[in-house]
């Protein structure tokens, strides 16, 4: 078990490191038209072979891995946040203010976000790069995951306002700021950074899906999800080499999980 | 509860009313069609567009029964959601049932033989690889094997019920009274029945309460992506259509799904499963 | 002893060979859409108009493959000498299936029901001038006469449209004269339409039509699902195939796989020109210099868009009116050929400059727009990729924005807020009449600058005077010099650059026999009550 979480935390770093310099590792731009060679097969100059407008496939997947691996946990971050500032202020406060954001988290949990998401992009200026459309609907995917994980803060920090230990600081005079800061802060926090290594596989995911319905990333940018769509015509038993995209996801999504916690009863 | 449903109603209905596109029609691109009917198409819709006052009305029918009527579909919507439901619901329960099945049936030997690490090992990484792809694929990859979407929701079900109860079971089977009781010459299908699952039973429920929730929401992109005749798609073409009565209703059914499913959750446990976007 | 087993009878073995042959007579086939509404004159999306054709019936049918109108409802007709008048001799012995007779009243009717401006029929806006709309009287329970306040150009392709529905219809839909009847639907599911028993049309042998029991209509809007279930054998004809699914089924089922030549329709990119437009000043004036336009044209690589894109399943456009339209097409009129060389000079004669990679303006502004397609459509998405490369060589900088139809159809009408918009249109007619209200700069739907109120262009306002013009007679010659000028004026001004013609690219199983696929609308099944369909081949098409 600790040779496999070796491997996947070198693969993770690979992975990373291809992110964040795909100029180095691929031989073509991700936007470049071989208008000869379209629909190839795989072959020395183009590894993966080329899509339907001769781009080349491999160089794509590089390319790919930047928008996907490094806006993911940008997303799992915001809604960390988010999820430790309202959780937090819900279990807490009690009363009325936990009412109300338990059940804002439960309206959030019920919209539809993919129609919130379609109407964010049709809202979004015309003459947004196509870097910054994904990057902010990343963000918005961030905004809208506030809500399973600050049920989880909440319900510790309910379980820790009521512990022992805060009775005993409460009682010897410690001040609501220095409480939260030295008592609750780090007792949440490991909860906190498990729902953020959890949260950055689910959003690679949603991207994936969102690229698969046609809400993915604006061309020509390259996206896991925008290079699985390949796959909407069925034909991957005779081309096996359009999995590369699924393999790939599967390997980092995999590797994530098993550098989680094997306690975490998250699922 | 009830204002809560309403709450999502009204938001969406916010929500499509503002959305670009909320207010036109696909038809004004008919090269056929004079200013006059074009102007009185427009002005149709510009008559159905004050949310409030709408959404007033809608809550007066519903209280007769009235759903409304979908243009998009051309059909009263009670009737739509009657016709589509039971297709959800049979997607529903074949995912659910299929999942806990498979999912409970793998983590039981694991749980049981805590020797057999090759078996452990081999449906760990098999969830793994069944947790690393996202349901539209997963949807993807069984259409065009002929599979029906009720079985997209088992693969995306069963490797999170078996990641979970895995470790459940592993700790449940740890304990020393089950090792007392299988000392004492118990048959290991008592030890299940009386001593394993009662005592994992309300993380179990809180989790089915959870999966409940996920397979909820796995179905829209799922049956959007199938084809299915389902609640699903018809959410996912209401979005694309504003077809604003439909997805008003449906919020609101999948609302109150979503806050019963947590509600049988928080009175299972106290501790969160903690259900993913 | 008694067998316990006796061998199948032979009344038993001819009820089971009937009941085989008559299993089979329903075809399965897909609408992308549900049909807006069952209303047969107020059909206005194709899934609706699917319908209307198959259902109802018409007095003049324009035949799909040979463009010629033919009897339908109307035995015979004669056109006055100035094409105000049309005289009907209606067919005797029709009914419709509650019985009631076919008779000169129901046109009558069914004519001043459809121009009741309250009712706002897109049918009916095809028969209305600024002269008024066209009258009818009946003269006998079997003739009826059409005055038209104007000389009427095509007046015969105008009746191939319109419905004629009982006198007695309490409301609409009703079953009416066409070849099927509405049967069982499933609102988003499927539509089933079941034989109209008292159909009129028999076949040359004699027997009834159609030859079919019922059509069901899926409706399907996943086009690699509908391939799928086509491979499978669970839908019969595919009326629209993309140009990559078509030539994988050509290579996995050769035979089931029909290029039936090219379309009527066009794909196309404009610019918006509108002034009221919330778009940059500066943008602006490059959209409306003719010089920018023309230059963007010939940067686009029309070759490498039909043979990649559609796969040489398509052809360049030199303007609105497709090749295969060969009574309207203006002879020698060619695509815009692929010369960047040229492009640039003419961008240079218009001030601009290209400086480090980036195409600037007289003032130093860096060229940078954004193009907006619809999302779903693979084809359109790969032009639009395509036209980027494209242009970036001449330094521009594109933005692609793919958004859902709403949300696409919503900045083109109502705010005006895009830049450059790559569509297509479908269509039907090959009359120049049907792109009336595309052309006419007062028109909703002009693209590049609608609602005009006078046009702000002199090249637009003679656009109006020859569209009017041709409108205003009957006498092709006429028009087509009228028409001809326009399509010059398109190509001179380019305010649209007209990328190609695709072709009717369709899928017949060979369960089905009689289909002759065409490239008008409806492709596969517009003689769909001569085709019959056998049993289904094993686990394919």
């Amino acid at each position: 078990m600790k040779t496999a979480r070796a491997a996947a935390i070198a693969l993770l770093a690979v992975i990373a490191l291809i992110a964040l310099a795909p100029e180095w590792w691929a031989t073509n731009r991700y936007e470049t038209q071989f208008r000869a060679t379209p629909d190839a097969p795989p072959s020395a100059r183009f590894p993966l072979g080329t899509d339907a407008l001769g781009r080349d496939r491999l160089s794509r997947l590089i390319y790919g891995t930047r928008v996907s691996f490094l806006l993911a946990p940008a997303a799992a971050l915001l809604s960390c946040i988010a999820a430790a500032a309202l959780g937090g202020l819900a279990g807490l406060a009690g009363g009325f203010l936990d009412r109300t954001i338990v059940a804002a988290a439960d309206l959030f949990l019920s919209l539809p976000w993919l129609f919130l998401l379609l109407i964010v992009r049709a809202c979004l200026p015309l003459n947004v790069s196509p870097a910054a459309s994904v990057t902010i609907t990343f963000l918005l995917l961030g905004m809208l995951g506030w809500a399973a994980p600050a049920r989880v803060v909440r319900a510790a920090v309910r379980k820790l306002k009521s512990s022992d230990f805060v009775f005993m600081a409460r009682a010897r005079g410690c001040r609501p700021w220095r409480l939260l800061w030295r008592q609750l802060v780090p007792n949440v926090a490991p909860i906190l950074l498990a729902q953020f290594w959890v949260s950055i596989p689910i959003y690679i995911l949603t991207e994936t899906t969102l690229g698969m319905l046609g809400l993915g990333v604006a061309e020509p940018l390259p996206s896991w999800g925008g290079l699985l769509r390949e796959l909407e015509g069925g034909y991957f038993i005779a081309q096996p080499y359009l999995l590369a995209p699924a393999i790939l996801l599967a390997l980092v999504v995999g590797s994530f999980q098993l550098v989680l916690a094997r306690e975490d009863f998250s699922i | 509860m009830a204002g809560l449903v309403l709450a999502a109603g009204l938001a969406s209905a916010v929500l499509v009313r503002y959305s670009p596109g909320a207010l036109v029609d696909q038809r004004e691109l008919n090269q056929r069609l004079g200013e006059d009917s074009l102007a009185a198409m427009r002005a149709q819709k510009a008559r159905n567009s004050n949310v409030g006052a709408n959404f007033l009305a809608y809550l007066r029918n519903l209280v007769h029964g009235d759903l409304g009527y979908s243009e998009s579909n051309n059909a009263p919507i009670a009737s739509l959601i009657a016709d589509r439901a039971p297709a959800t619901l049979r997607e529903l329960g074949v995912g659910l049932s299929g999942g806990w099945l498979i999912g409970l049936g793998l983590a039981i030997p694991v749980g049981r033989f805590r020797r057999a690490w090759m078996y452990d090992a081999a449906s760990s990484a098999t969830a793994g690889l069944l947790l690393s792809l996202p349901a539209a694929l997963l949807a993807y990859l069984c259409l065009m094997e002929g599979a029906a979407s009720g079985t997209v929701l088992v693969i995306v079900l069963a490797p999170r019920i078996f990641r979970f109860a895995r470790n459940l079971l592993v700790q449940a089977y740890g304990a020393h009274h089950v090792e007392m009781a299988r000392a004492r010459g118990v048959r290991e299908w008592r030890i299940l029945s009386a001593h394993i699952l009662p005592e994992a039973a309300p993380q179990l429920l809180a989790l089915f309460a959870a999966s409940a929730s996920m397979a909820i929401g796995a179905a829209i992109p799922v049956e959007a992506i199938c084809d299915a005749p389902g609640l699903g798609r018809l959410a996912w073409q209401a979005a694309t259509a504003r077809d604003l009565p439909l997805l008003v209703n449906l919020t609101m059914l999948v609302t109150l799904a979503t806050i019963a499913a947590v509600i049988l959750s928080e009175s299972m446990t106290r501790k969160d499963a903690g259900s993913p976007v | 002893m008694k067998l316990r087993f006796a061998p199948p009878s032979i009344p038993m073995l001819l009820l089971f060979a009937i009941a085989s042959t008559s299993a089979a007579a329903e075809l399965h086939l897909t609408l992308h859409d549900e049909p807006k509404t069952l209303d047969p004159w107020l059909a206005a999306d194709e899934s609706a108009e699917t319908i209307q054709y198959l259902t109802e019936g018409v007095l003049i049918r324009v035949n799909r493959l040979t463009q010629q109108p033919e009897p339908e409802l109307a035995e015979s007709w004669s056109i006055s000498k100035d094409a105000t008048r049309i005289v009907f001799q209606l067919r005797h012995g029709v009914k419709f299936p509650d019985g009631s007779p076919f008779t000169a009243e129901d046109v009558v009717r069914s004519f001043e029901r459809l121009l009741d401006p309250a009712l706002h029929s897109p049918v009916a806006d095809t028969f209305k001038t600024d002269h008024g709309s066209v009258k009818l009287r009946s003269d006998g329970t079997h003739t009826v006469i059409a005055q038209f306040p104007t000389p009427t150009a095509s007046m015969e392709s105008l009746f191939d449209q319109v419905a004629i529905v009982s006198a007695k219809a309490p409301q609409r839909p009703y079953p009416g004269l066409g070849a099927f009847v509405i049967g069982e639907r499933r609102p988003g599911v499927s539509i089933q339409l079941k034989r109209n028993p008292a159909y009129w049309k028999r076949d040359i042998n004699g027997r009834p039509l159609p030859l079919v029991d019922s059509i069901r209509f899926d409706i399907e809007q996943n086009r690699d699902l509908e391939l799928l279930r086509f491979r499978r054998g669970e839908v019969d004809m595919i009326d629209k195939l993309t140009p990559e699914l078509f030539d994988r089924l050509a290579s996995e089922a050769p035979g089931t796989a029909i290029d039936a030549g090219p379309t009527l329709d066009s794909e196309f990119l404009w610019f918006n020109q509108a002034r009221r437009a919330p778009v940059p000043d500066a943008t602006k004036e490059w959209f409306q210099s003719a010089g920018f336009r023309r230059a963007v044209s010939l940067a686009i690589n029309r070759a490498d868009l039909c043979r990649i894109v559609y796969r040489s399943h398509a052809t360049p456009a030199s303007g609105p009116v497709s090749p295969a339209n060969k009574l309207w097409f203006k002879e020698g009129l060619v695509p815009e050929p692929f010369d960047p060389a040229a492009a640039l000079k003419l961008l240079g004669a218009d001030g601009f400059r290209l400086e480090g990679g980036v195409l600037r303006d007289q003032r130093g502004n860096p060229v940078q727009f954004s193009i907006i397609t619809n999302a779903g459509s693979k084809t359109r998405e790969q032009m639009a990729t395509m036209i980027q490369q494209d242009l970036a060589k001449l330094g521009m900088k594109i933005s692609i924005v793919t958004l859902d139809f709403p949300s696409l159809l919503e900045r083109i009408t109502r705010s005006l807020n895009y830049e450059a918009c790559l569509l297509g249109l479908v269509n039907v007619d090959a009359d120049p009449s049907e792109l009336m209200n595309m052309l006419l700069s007062s028109a909703s739907n002009h693209p590049w600058n609608p609602s005009q109120k006078s046009p702000e262009t002199p090249w637009e306002a003679e656009i109006d005077r020859l569209m009017l013009a041709q409108a205003a007679t009957a006498d092709y010659h006429a028009r087509k010099k009228n028409f001809d000028r326009v399509q010059e004026i398109l190509h001179e001004q380019t305010p649209v650059i007209y990328l190609l013609h695709p072709n009717a690219l369709v899928a017949v199983s060979r369960r089905v026999t009689g289909a002759k696929p065409t490239a008008s609308f409806p492709h596969t099944f517009w003689n769909a009550e001569r085709l019959s369909a056998g049993t289904k081949p094993q686990g394919g098409p």
